[in-house]
């Protein structure tokens, strides 16, 4: 039902009396101070009540009016409220249609960043419409994928990739050949799976000797050829040997210097070479202030002349003996095991020699090419 | 009381039969319906006077006040406390 809220400034005995006499129903009437009435009608009967009242003269405003139409009417009026719901649409239909994510799916060996690489998109992208087939086509083309499909979820984009089976190594068990040493080594032990031990425990062996023979001794006593198989671990020794000569040349200040001081300012630099055929440098950068673009920077030319020193290897014997032992290290298999180092130090008449020796366990049985 | 009422009443038959005159039913702890009334005198949350063909009909009570009017009828809601009859 439409109702409408008056209020009328008359006594409102007088007022409900009247208005009942013409039949206008009234709902909650409110006495209010000052001889004032608020009450509800229907929204139908509001003419006669307002002709009957003008009649009595009674004064009377309308406080507000409810029900479905006019709510429905003063609802379409909000004009912000509706401005708010259609950009709220317009967002909704503008993410729908924008790309935020790419995932990748079953990529294990194969780097997912280049296979989003692949796709050539860069998120994120509004109203997007993918070549799902083009990218296929490329995600496919990559190195170590089979096959993809590309599926766009939402805001997703979901490219399921197989990726080509890694390559496995066909392992010859039948042809007849020797294993032989890969290093010059000693013997350390040995597994024969197949074939016949040419070497046993505490051999020297050189590299390319044979370790594990092609053949078998049948029981009449013939060879019968095989592929040799197995494992031999031996002893390998690495050995790096410098030598430090007792008079060294090297560069000595003489006393003269010069200075030169240059502003660098962006993309432009002034740099004037030293006069001095052989100098050192220092060099200070001077900080002008954090805003402003650009420094000052000190150069200081020292003049040198080549002298003869004498080079003291005891006092670094040291440090170079740890120098020299990680750059051995760094050379060795990675697969060796560490079993001992030791270094010897050999004093001639113009240098000295560093001698330093790594000793490691590892596997040298390998198939000769 | 006049003579179609008193043949009414002497014979049962149903209330509805009354001529004239008003109905004034009490729905407890609700309210008062009074039907048939001739317009409102006073009304207060303490005490309502409604005119009725003869006589006047006062209520007493506590926050009482008038859910609907028109015409015929008057609906009143609150605590009714008692309902008495004035010449």
């Amino acid at each position: 039902m439409e109702k409408t809220r008056i209020r009328a400034e008359a006594p409102p005995v007088f007022v409900i009396n009247a208005l009942n006499a013409v039949d206008v129903r009234i709902l909650k009437p409110v006495q209010e101070k000052g001889n004032r009435l608020v009450f509800t009608i229907d929204k139908r009967e509001k003419e006669i009540a307002f002709k009957t009242m003008d009649k009595k003269n009674v004064k009377y405003s309308v406080l507000s009016e409810r029900g479905w139409k006019t709510d429905g009417k003063r609802l379409l009026m909000r004009f912000g409220m509706w401005a708010g719901i259609i950009v709220g649409l317009a967002l909704i239909v503008i993410y729908s249609t924008m790309l935020t994510r790419i995932r990748v799916l079953g990529a294990e060996r194969v780097n997912e960043n280049d296979i989003i690489a692949a796709t050539g998109i860069s998120l994120p992208v509004v109203f997007a419409s993918p070549d799902m087939e083009a990218i296929e086509k490329a995600t496919v083309a990559l190195d170590g994928i089979a096959g993809a499909s590309v599926v766009r979820k939402g805001t997703t984009l979901e490219i399921s990739v197989i990726e080509e089976l890694p390559h496995t190594e066909i392992i010859d068990t039948d042809t007849p050949a020797p294993l032989v040493a890969n290093e010059d080594c000693v013997i350390e032990r040995m597994v024969v799976v197949q074939g016949t031990a040419a070497v046993k425990k505490g051999d020297t062996v050189r590299k390319g000797d044979i370790l594990i023979d092609a053949f078998m001794i049948d029981a009449e006593g013939n060879q019968v050829p095989v592929r040799a198989m197995g494992e031999v671990v031996a002893n390998v020794f690495y050995q790096r040997h410098i030598f430090y000569p007792h008079i060294m040349m090297s560069k000595v200040r003489t006393g003269a210097k010069e200075t030169q001081t240059v502003i660098e300012l962006p993309s432009l630099l002034y740099k004037k070479q030293s006069s001095f055929v052989s100098y050192d440098t220092e060099i200070r950068v001077i900080l002008c202030s954090n805003i402003l673009p650009f420094k000052i920077i000190k150069t200081t030319y020292y003049e040198t002349r080549e002298q003869e020193t004498y080079f003291d290897f005891k006092t670094h014997q040291e440090q170079l003996v740890l120098e020299n032992f990680e750059v051995l290290s760094s050379t060795l298999p990675e697969d060796g095991k560490p079993v001992k180092w030791w270094y010897l130090v050999k004093r001639l008449d113009k240098n000295t020699v560093l001698s330093i020796y790594y000793q490691i366990e590892t596997q040298v049985a390998v198939r000769p090419r | 009381m006049g003579y179609w009422n008193e043949i009414v009443a002497n014979f049962c038959l149903p209330h509805e039969n009354f001529a004239g005159g008003s109905r004034i039913s009490i729905f407890d702890d609700v309210g008062v319906l009074i039907e048939g009334h001739r317009g409102i005198v006073s009304f207060a949350p303490e005490r309502m006077e409604i005119r009725l063909n003869k006589r006047k009909l006062v209520l007493f009570g506590k926050d009482m006040r008038i859910a609907r009017c028109n015409r015929y009828e008057i609906y009143i809601v609150g605590k009714i406390g008692s309902i008495e009859r004035e010449e």
